[in-house]
């Protein structure tokens, strides 16, 4: 290497960068070379008069108006949390509202339903005592069938009672999908259709039964 | 660094975490002053440098509490300065090429004193090429934590600062 070293090199060896692999060649020729050593030299002095620049001083305000930023920042977070909460709330009762007025006439749904159920029930009742079914001879299987109908009548019944004895909740709330009278009203039409239909049964097996006989 | 300007330091960073505003104007007491040369040397005015300082602190003050420790605080500092900086050098449009700077200036080799102190030469360096010498040379970054920074590639850096070297030797000639 005769001509002398570029600026990119002498930096290279300045940093120890090894990346290069043509750096091997120009450490050789700067071994030989009294001019690029003198350049590498004032490379070194050149940084050391930079890191050796005086300091300078900011302004002795900047610090207050970091503070007065940050009291500000600091404000308009508390009001951003403060309408976010308002917000949040408004949204539920918004949401509460809508589901409310979505659930209530289920509610209502539910009571009419219980109240046909009921009247249902208590004519087959009736119908079953016109018939006078204690009058009327049965046989073993049939005797058997009955009994075991009657038995979960007064099972439910039991039941039924046990739910009228629980004072009722109102039956207007804001969170339907937690109300206790919502689970119970649907546990008492269940009661109530099941009576239904066992009545129904009970009729049936009487009069089935006294067919049988007539013939 | 660490040690000397911010005695007791693991102790004030603690109570920083926590929001006390006398542990946050100790840090911005201790470290302003480096963070402000560093900036001074990336920005071309006064007045950038003095808000580079100012978004810096704000940035220290708020994010404190995501410093983990796992380097110098002062090294973290620097590093919220540098790119707050370089951020301000780009939203300023700089320019990128030395030749681009002297040409804007009217200025061309003629027209250049024979000798420069350093203070100036430093001066009338392109703002990147400035950044890159100040960046490399003194703070000691990589030319990889550079490029990463100014969003360039690691050759990038590296011409920046080669050519900036070369202007400085030919303005400082003899003066050394």
């Amino acid at each position: 290497m005769s001509a002398h070293l570029e600026m990119a090199q002498l930096l290279a060896i300045r940093d120890g960068d090894r990346s290069d692999p043509a750096l091997f060649l120009a450490e050789t020729h700067l071994a030989g070379c009294p001019i690029c050593q003198a350049e590498l030299d004032q490379l070194h002095q050149l940084t050391a008069r930079l890191r050796a620049l005086p300091q300078l001083s900011p302004r002795a305000d900047v610090y207050p108006a970091v503070r007065a930023r940050l009291g500000a920042a600091r404000t308009e977070r508390v009001w951003r949390r403060r309408v976010s909460i308002g917000m949040t709330a408004l949204a539920a009762m918004a949401v509460w509202l809508i589901a409310d007025s979505i659930m209530a006439p289920t509610l209502l749904n539910a009571e009419q339903e219980i109240a046909e159920v009921r009247r249902s029930s208590r004519i087959l009742e009736q119908r079953l005592a016109e018939w006078d079914p204690d009058q009327r001879p049965l046989d073993g299987s049939t005797a058997i069938f009955v009994i075991s109908l009657k038995d979960r009548i007064a099972e439910i019944d039991q039941a039924l009672r046990k739910i009228d004895t629980v004072p009722q909740p109102p039956h207007i709330s804001l969170k339907p999908v937690f109300n206790p009278g919502n689970s119970r009203m649907q546990e008492e039409l269940r009661l109530w259709r099941e009576r239904e239909r066992l009545m129904d049964a009970l009729l049936k097996a009487h009069v089935n039964q006294s067919v049988r006989i007539a013939f | 660094m660490d040690s000397f300007a911010l005695p007791n330091a693991e102790a004030v960073i603690a109570e920083a975490k926590a929001g006390d505003p006398i542990a946050l104007e100790q840090i911005y007491r201790a470290y302003s002053i480096p963070a402000y040369n560093l900036a001074r040397r990336i920005c071309a005015t006064t007045e950038d440098a003095e808000d580079v300082l100012q978004e810096t602190f704000f940035e220290v003050c708020r994010s404190i509490r995501n410093y983990r420790g796992e380097g110098s605080l002062w090294g973290w500092i620097r590093s919220i300065t540098s790119s707050k900086a370089l951020m301000r050098l780009r939203r300023n449009r700089y320019r990128e090429t030395s030749e681009l700077d002297e040409e804007l200036a009217g200025i061309t080799a003629d027209h250049i004193p024979l000798r420069l102190d350093l203070e100036s030469a430093l001066t009338r360096l392109s703002d990147v090429s400035r950044a890159v010498v100040w960046l490399h040379d003194v703070e000691g970054y990589t030319h990889e934590e550079i490029a990463a920074q100014m969003g360039k590639t690691v050759s990038f850096s590296k011409s920046q600062l080669s050519r900036a070297h070369q202007r400085l030797r030919t303005w400082l000639d003899g003066a050394i």
